[in-house]
């Protein structure tokens, strides 16, 4: 996970991508959308080891949606789908259990049309080094835990990446 | 037989006969009997060949004569007959033309069907005398056949054929047809009596290889086994034959290369001949037996010394094994130095490949060794061992081809590593996340139906474990110093199965327990449906000819939507769908597998509170972690 700065800076990212993500397509469960971004709205070409994304939450409902606002470790709530331009899935650890001290847990609420953005370095999970090329991205947000929350699974749309080694 | 009466009966040819021995005139014989009785008489005869200026006398008899030619004119109706009276003024001739045929020699034929490339012999049709006739000719032949031209052409069809004598001298080309004597006749059309007759002479050599038809005899001709190396080959009957005018002179005559083949008078034993010579009077066919001494290629070649294309060539071939190709995609392909990931059970078709190129295989040769069994060109070996197997091809030489068979593909279980552990002493949550799968593959080869096949040799999966204990007191490492301790120790551990959280007492083991559980799942999840994946991802296949080694071959079939690490990621996807729909909270599995491990620490402050007479809640729940896949299976199609 990226430090303290690095996730204020992603949230000025995540403001930046705000209005895409409105206006994007997202997959919507029980009122809860979620879309994938680059961290810019142009094409944006990656290295293996840092390959920035970000996740909007958007609450599509017209109630508000508590989300738990646990998102780490990545596997345990995000699962990615990454595949080469070929077809080739490329491996990602997409679950995990987690155990949680007593009271420990927290929820941030969306209220109608409110937003929430998660910014994330798939490079952060990612077990090998990837090939320069073309990859689409999509993810699955996924919460067991918790209670007046959100449960269940909301998938992302489908973006596409740029990588090139050659750039590291 | 004195009392014999019977008439005889008198017939001359060339002669006349008379009563007396002058005068008279001729005997009718054809209307004159002789009786038996009157028998001995004396009777007169004379030539019927009439001088220039024979006189006849009138009353005498004056038979019909024949006129015959002495030699030929030399010009139209200069030969002339002339009657003439004496005393009187009286004549009456007649001319005639005397005709004479001619045709050239012809040195002896071979028989076409024998030596059908041997040369036509010219025969040369010469112009009939006086050259100014102008008349028609013909040509009868026996024992050959007569083409207008050296080489090729249709022979000429003589009963439809006559020739002008303004156009002769003409040469014609002869084969022989048949054995022996044959006669040409060449004559005037309408005068078959002028006719020039010449003797023809055809003779043929033939020699026959056992198990060489006539028209394979110079191409490819023979192949015989090295019996140096095969010595219990039999030798190969060579059986020679010859024919023509009976009595003629000159030898047959047999050549062969003596380092390649020797040649014996028997099938077996005896001493090899040196040379093989014969005259052609006398000789009535005989069998010789050839033998090969060493690779190479040798012609036997017949011949009668009396005419050179009389001569009957058979190329023989001692073989040896030049290649081994094999069928790859359907085209025949030199074997590399060895074969290498050959799938146990599959197939490859091989074939060897004779030196001299072009020549055949002798009869029972190529034989195969190894894996291979029985004789012929091509062998389709399978390959039903697992290891260092070895194809042999042997005709006169071998040449192995070693072939690494792989091992017979069994089902593979995953080996579940030992979760990676790591604590500390911060607060947060503990997790349990899945690794990655680490896939090992093999690649093994059918080449005969030109496919890699996908085999999983081995697979690892795993969990990495995350234990932070800050927030709560171990009970053991710092056991409560108070009752008031003791009884919050005991309430908070006691309650962790019913809170689903780690409280304030709690120690790393039930935390670690807990989390372990969770690997339990995960692993038996993945047990679950890995039969479907192996079995999904040993389906795969890609063409063996594309793909020159097996890491070309496996990265070929990993990749795309289709391959093997797509089958992976559906595993994947699949136990990560049903383990989210495990309870991980209060009360469920999990949190009793922690449970039965706080129970320890449990206990151990109940000791302590019992040995320092503090009140303390007593026993402990002890929830079942049975079956921790409980939810129903998720339908898996990879």
């Amino acid at each position: 996970m990226r430090t303290h700065n690095n996730l204020v800076k992603a949230k000025l990212m995540v403001c930046v991508v705000l209005f895409v993500a409105l206006e994007g397509a997202t997959v919507k469960a029980e009122g809860l959308g979620l879309s994938l971004h680059t961290v810019d709205t142009s094409s944006v070409i990656y290295t293996s080891n840092n390959i920035e994304v970000a996740l909007i939450f958007t609450n599509n409902s017209t109630e508000t949606v508590a989300l738990l606002n646990h998102f780490a470790p990545i596997p345990v709530f995000f699962e990615f789908k990454l595949v080469k331009a070929d077809g080739t899935v490329v491996a990602v650890p997409g679950s995990g259990k987690v155990s949680f001290y007593e009271s420990s847990m927290q929820y941030v609420e969306l209220g109608p049309g409110d937003v929430h953005g998660i910014p994330l370095n798939l490079a952060d999970v990612l077990r090998e080094q990837l090939e320069s090329g073309t990859y689409s991205v999509s993810v699955i947000y996924k919460n067991q835990y918790g209670s007046n929350c959100f449960k269940g699974k909301v998938e992302s749309n489908q973006i596409n990446i740029q990588v090139d080694i050659g750039s590291e | 037989m004195e009392s014999w009466h019977g008439q005889m009966q008198l017939e001359l040819t060339g002669a006349v006969a008379f009563w007396t021995p002058t005068g008279g005139v001729p005997i009718a014989l054809s209307s004159t009997f002789f009786a038996n009785d009157q028998l001995p008489r004396t009777i007169y005869l004379e030539g019927n060949v009439l001088d220039s200026g024979t006189q006849f006398y009138e009353g005498d008899y004056i038979p019909a004569m024949e006129v015959e030619g002495l030699t030929h004119s030399e010009s139209m109706r200069d030969a002339w007959i002339e009657v003439e009276a004496t005393g009187i003024p009286l004549s009456d001739r007649v001319t005639a033309t005397i005709l004479k045929a001619d045709i050239g020699t012809v040195v002896p034929l071979a028989n076409r069907t024998l030596h059908p490339d041997a040369a036509r012999e010219p025969l040369l049709l010469k112009q009939t005398l006086p050259a100014d006739w102008n008349g028609l000719m013909q040509l009868e032949l026996t024992g050959a056949v007569a083409f207008w031209t050296p080489t090729g052409g249709m022979p000429i069809v003589l009963s439809e054929t006559v020739f002008t004598n303004a156009q002769l001298p003409q040469t014609i080309y002869l084969e022989g047809d048949g054995c022996g004597v044959g006669e040409a006749s060449f004559s005037v059309v309408g005068l078959s009596d002028c006719v020039t007759n010449i003797p023809l002479q055809i003779f043929g050599a033939n020699a026959t290889l056992a198990g060489v038809a006539e028209a394979d005899e110079e191409s490819p001709g023979g192949s015989i086994a090295n019996r140096t190396v095969h010595t219990n080959v039999p030798r190969t009957m060579l059986t020679l034959e010859a024919c023509g005018p009976y009595g003629s002179p000159g030898n047959l005559i047999l050549t062969w290369d003596s380092s390649v083949v020797q040649i014996y008078a028997a099938p077996s034993g005896g001493t090899a001949l040196t040379q093989f010579v014969t005259p052609f009077h006398g000789f009535n066919g005989t069998n010789l037996y050839v033998e090969g001494i060493a690779p190479g290629t040798t012609t036997l070649s017949w011949s009668y010394s009396g005419q050179p294309n009389c001569t009957d060539n058979i190329q023989v071939s001692v073989v040896k094994v030049g290649t081994i190709q094999y069928k790859l995609n359907g085209i025949w392909t030199d074997v590399p130095a060895s074969f290498s990931d050959i799938g146990k059970d599959t197939s490859i078709t091989f074939r060897a490949l004779p030196s001299p190129a072009g020549a055949g295989w002798p009869a029972g040769f190529p034989q195969w060794g190894g894996d291979a069994t029985g004789s012929g060109p091509e062998k389709q070996v399978t390959f039903s061992t697992s290891g260092s197997r070895m194809v042999r091809v042997m005709c006169g030489n071998t040449i192995s081809v070693p072939v690494a068979v792989d091992a017979a593909n069994t089902a593979i279980t995953i080996t579940w590593d030992a979760a990676g552990y790591q604590s500390d002493s911060s607060t947060g949550a503990s997790t349990c996340v899945e690794r990655n799968y680490t896939v090992t593959y093999i690649a093994s080869a059918d080449i005969d139906a030109n496919k890699w096949l996908l085999r999983v040799s081995k697979i690892h999966g795993g969990v990495d474990i995350t234990v932070h204990t800050g927030g709560s007191r171990c009970p053991i490492a710092n056991p409560p110093t108070t009752e008031a301790e003791a009884v919050d120790a005991v309430t908070v551990m006691k309650g962790y199965y019913d809170r689903g959280s780690r409280g304030a007492w709690h120690t790393e083991a039930a935390s670690r327990a807990h989390e372990e559980y969770h690997y339990m799942e995960w692993s038996s999840i993945g047990d679950h449906y890995w039969p479907q994946t192996e079995a999904a991802i040993e389906s795969i296949t890609t063409t063996y000819h594309d793909h020159a080694t097996e890491a070309l071959a496996i990265a070929a079939m990993r990749c795309g939507a289709n391959g093997a690490d797509a089958k992976i990621a559906a595993h994947n996807a699949v136990c990560r769908t049903y383990w989210f729909t495990l309870g991980d909270s209060a009360g469920d599995r999990p949190y009793a597998a922690g449970q039965l491990s706080l129970n320890a620490a449990i206990i151990s402050v109940q000791n302590l509170a019992a040995a320092n007479g503090w009140v303390v809640p007593q026993g402990v729940d002890t929830p079942s972690t049975a079956d921790p896949c409980y939810q129903p299976w998720t339908a898996y199609d990879p």
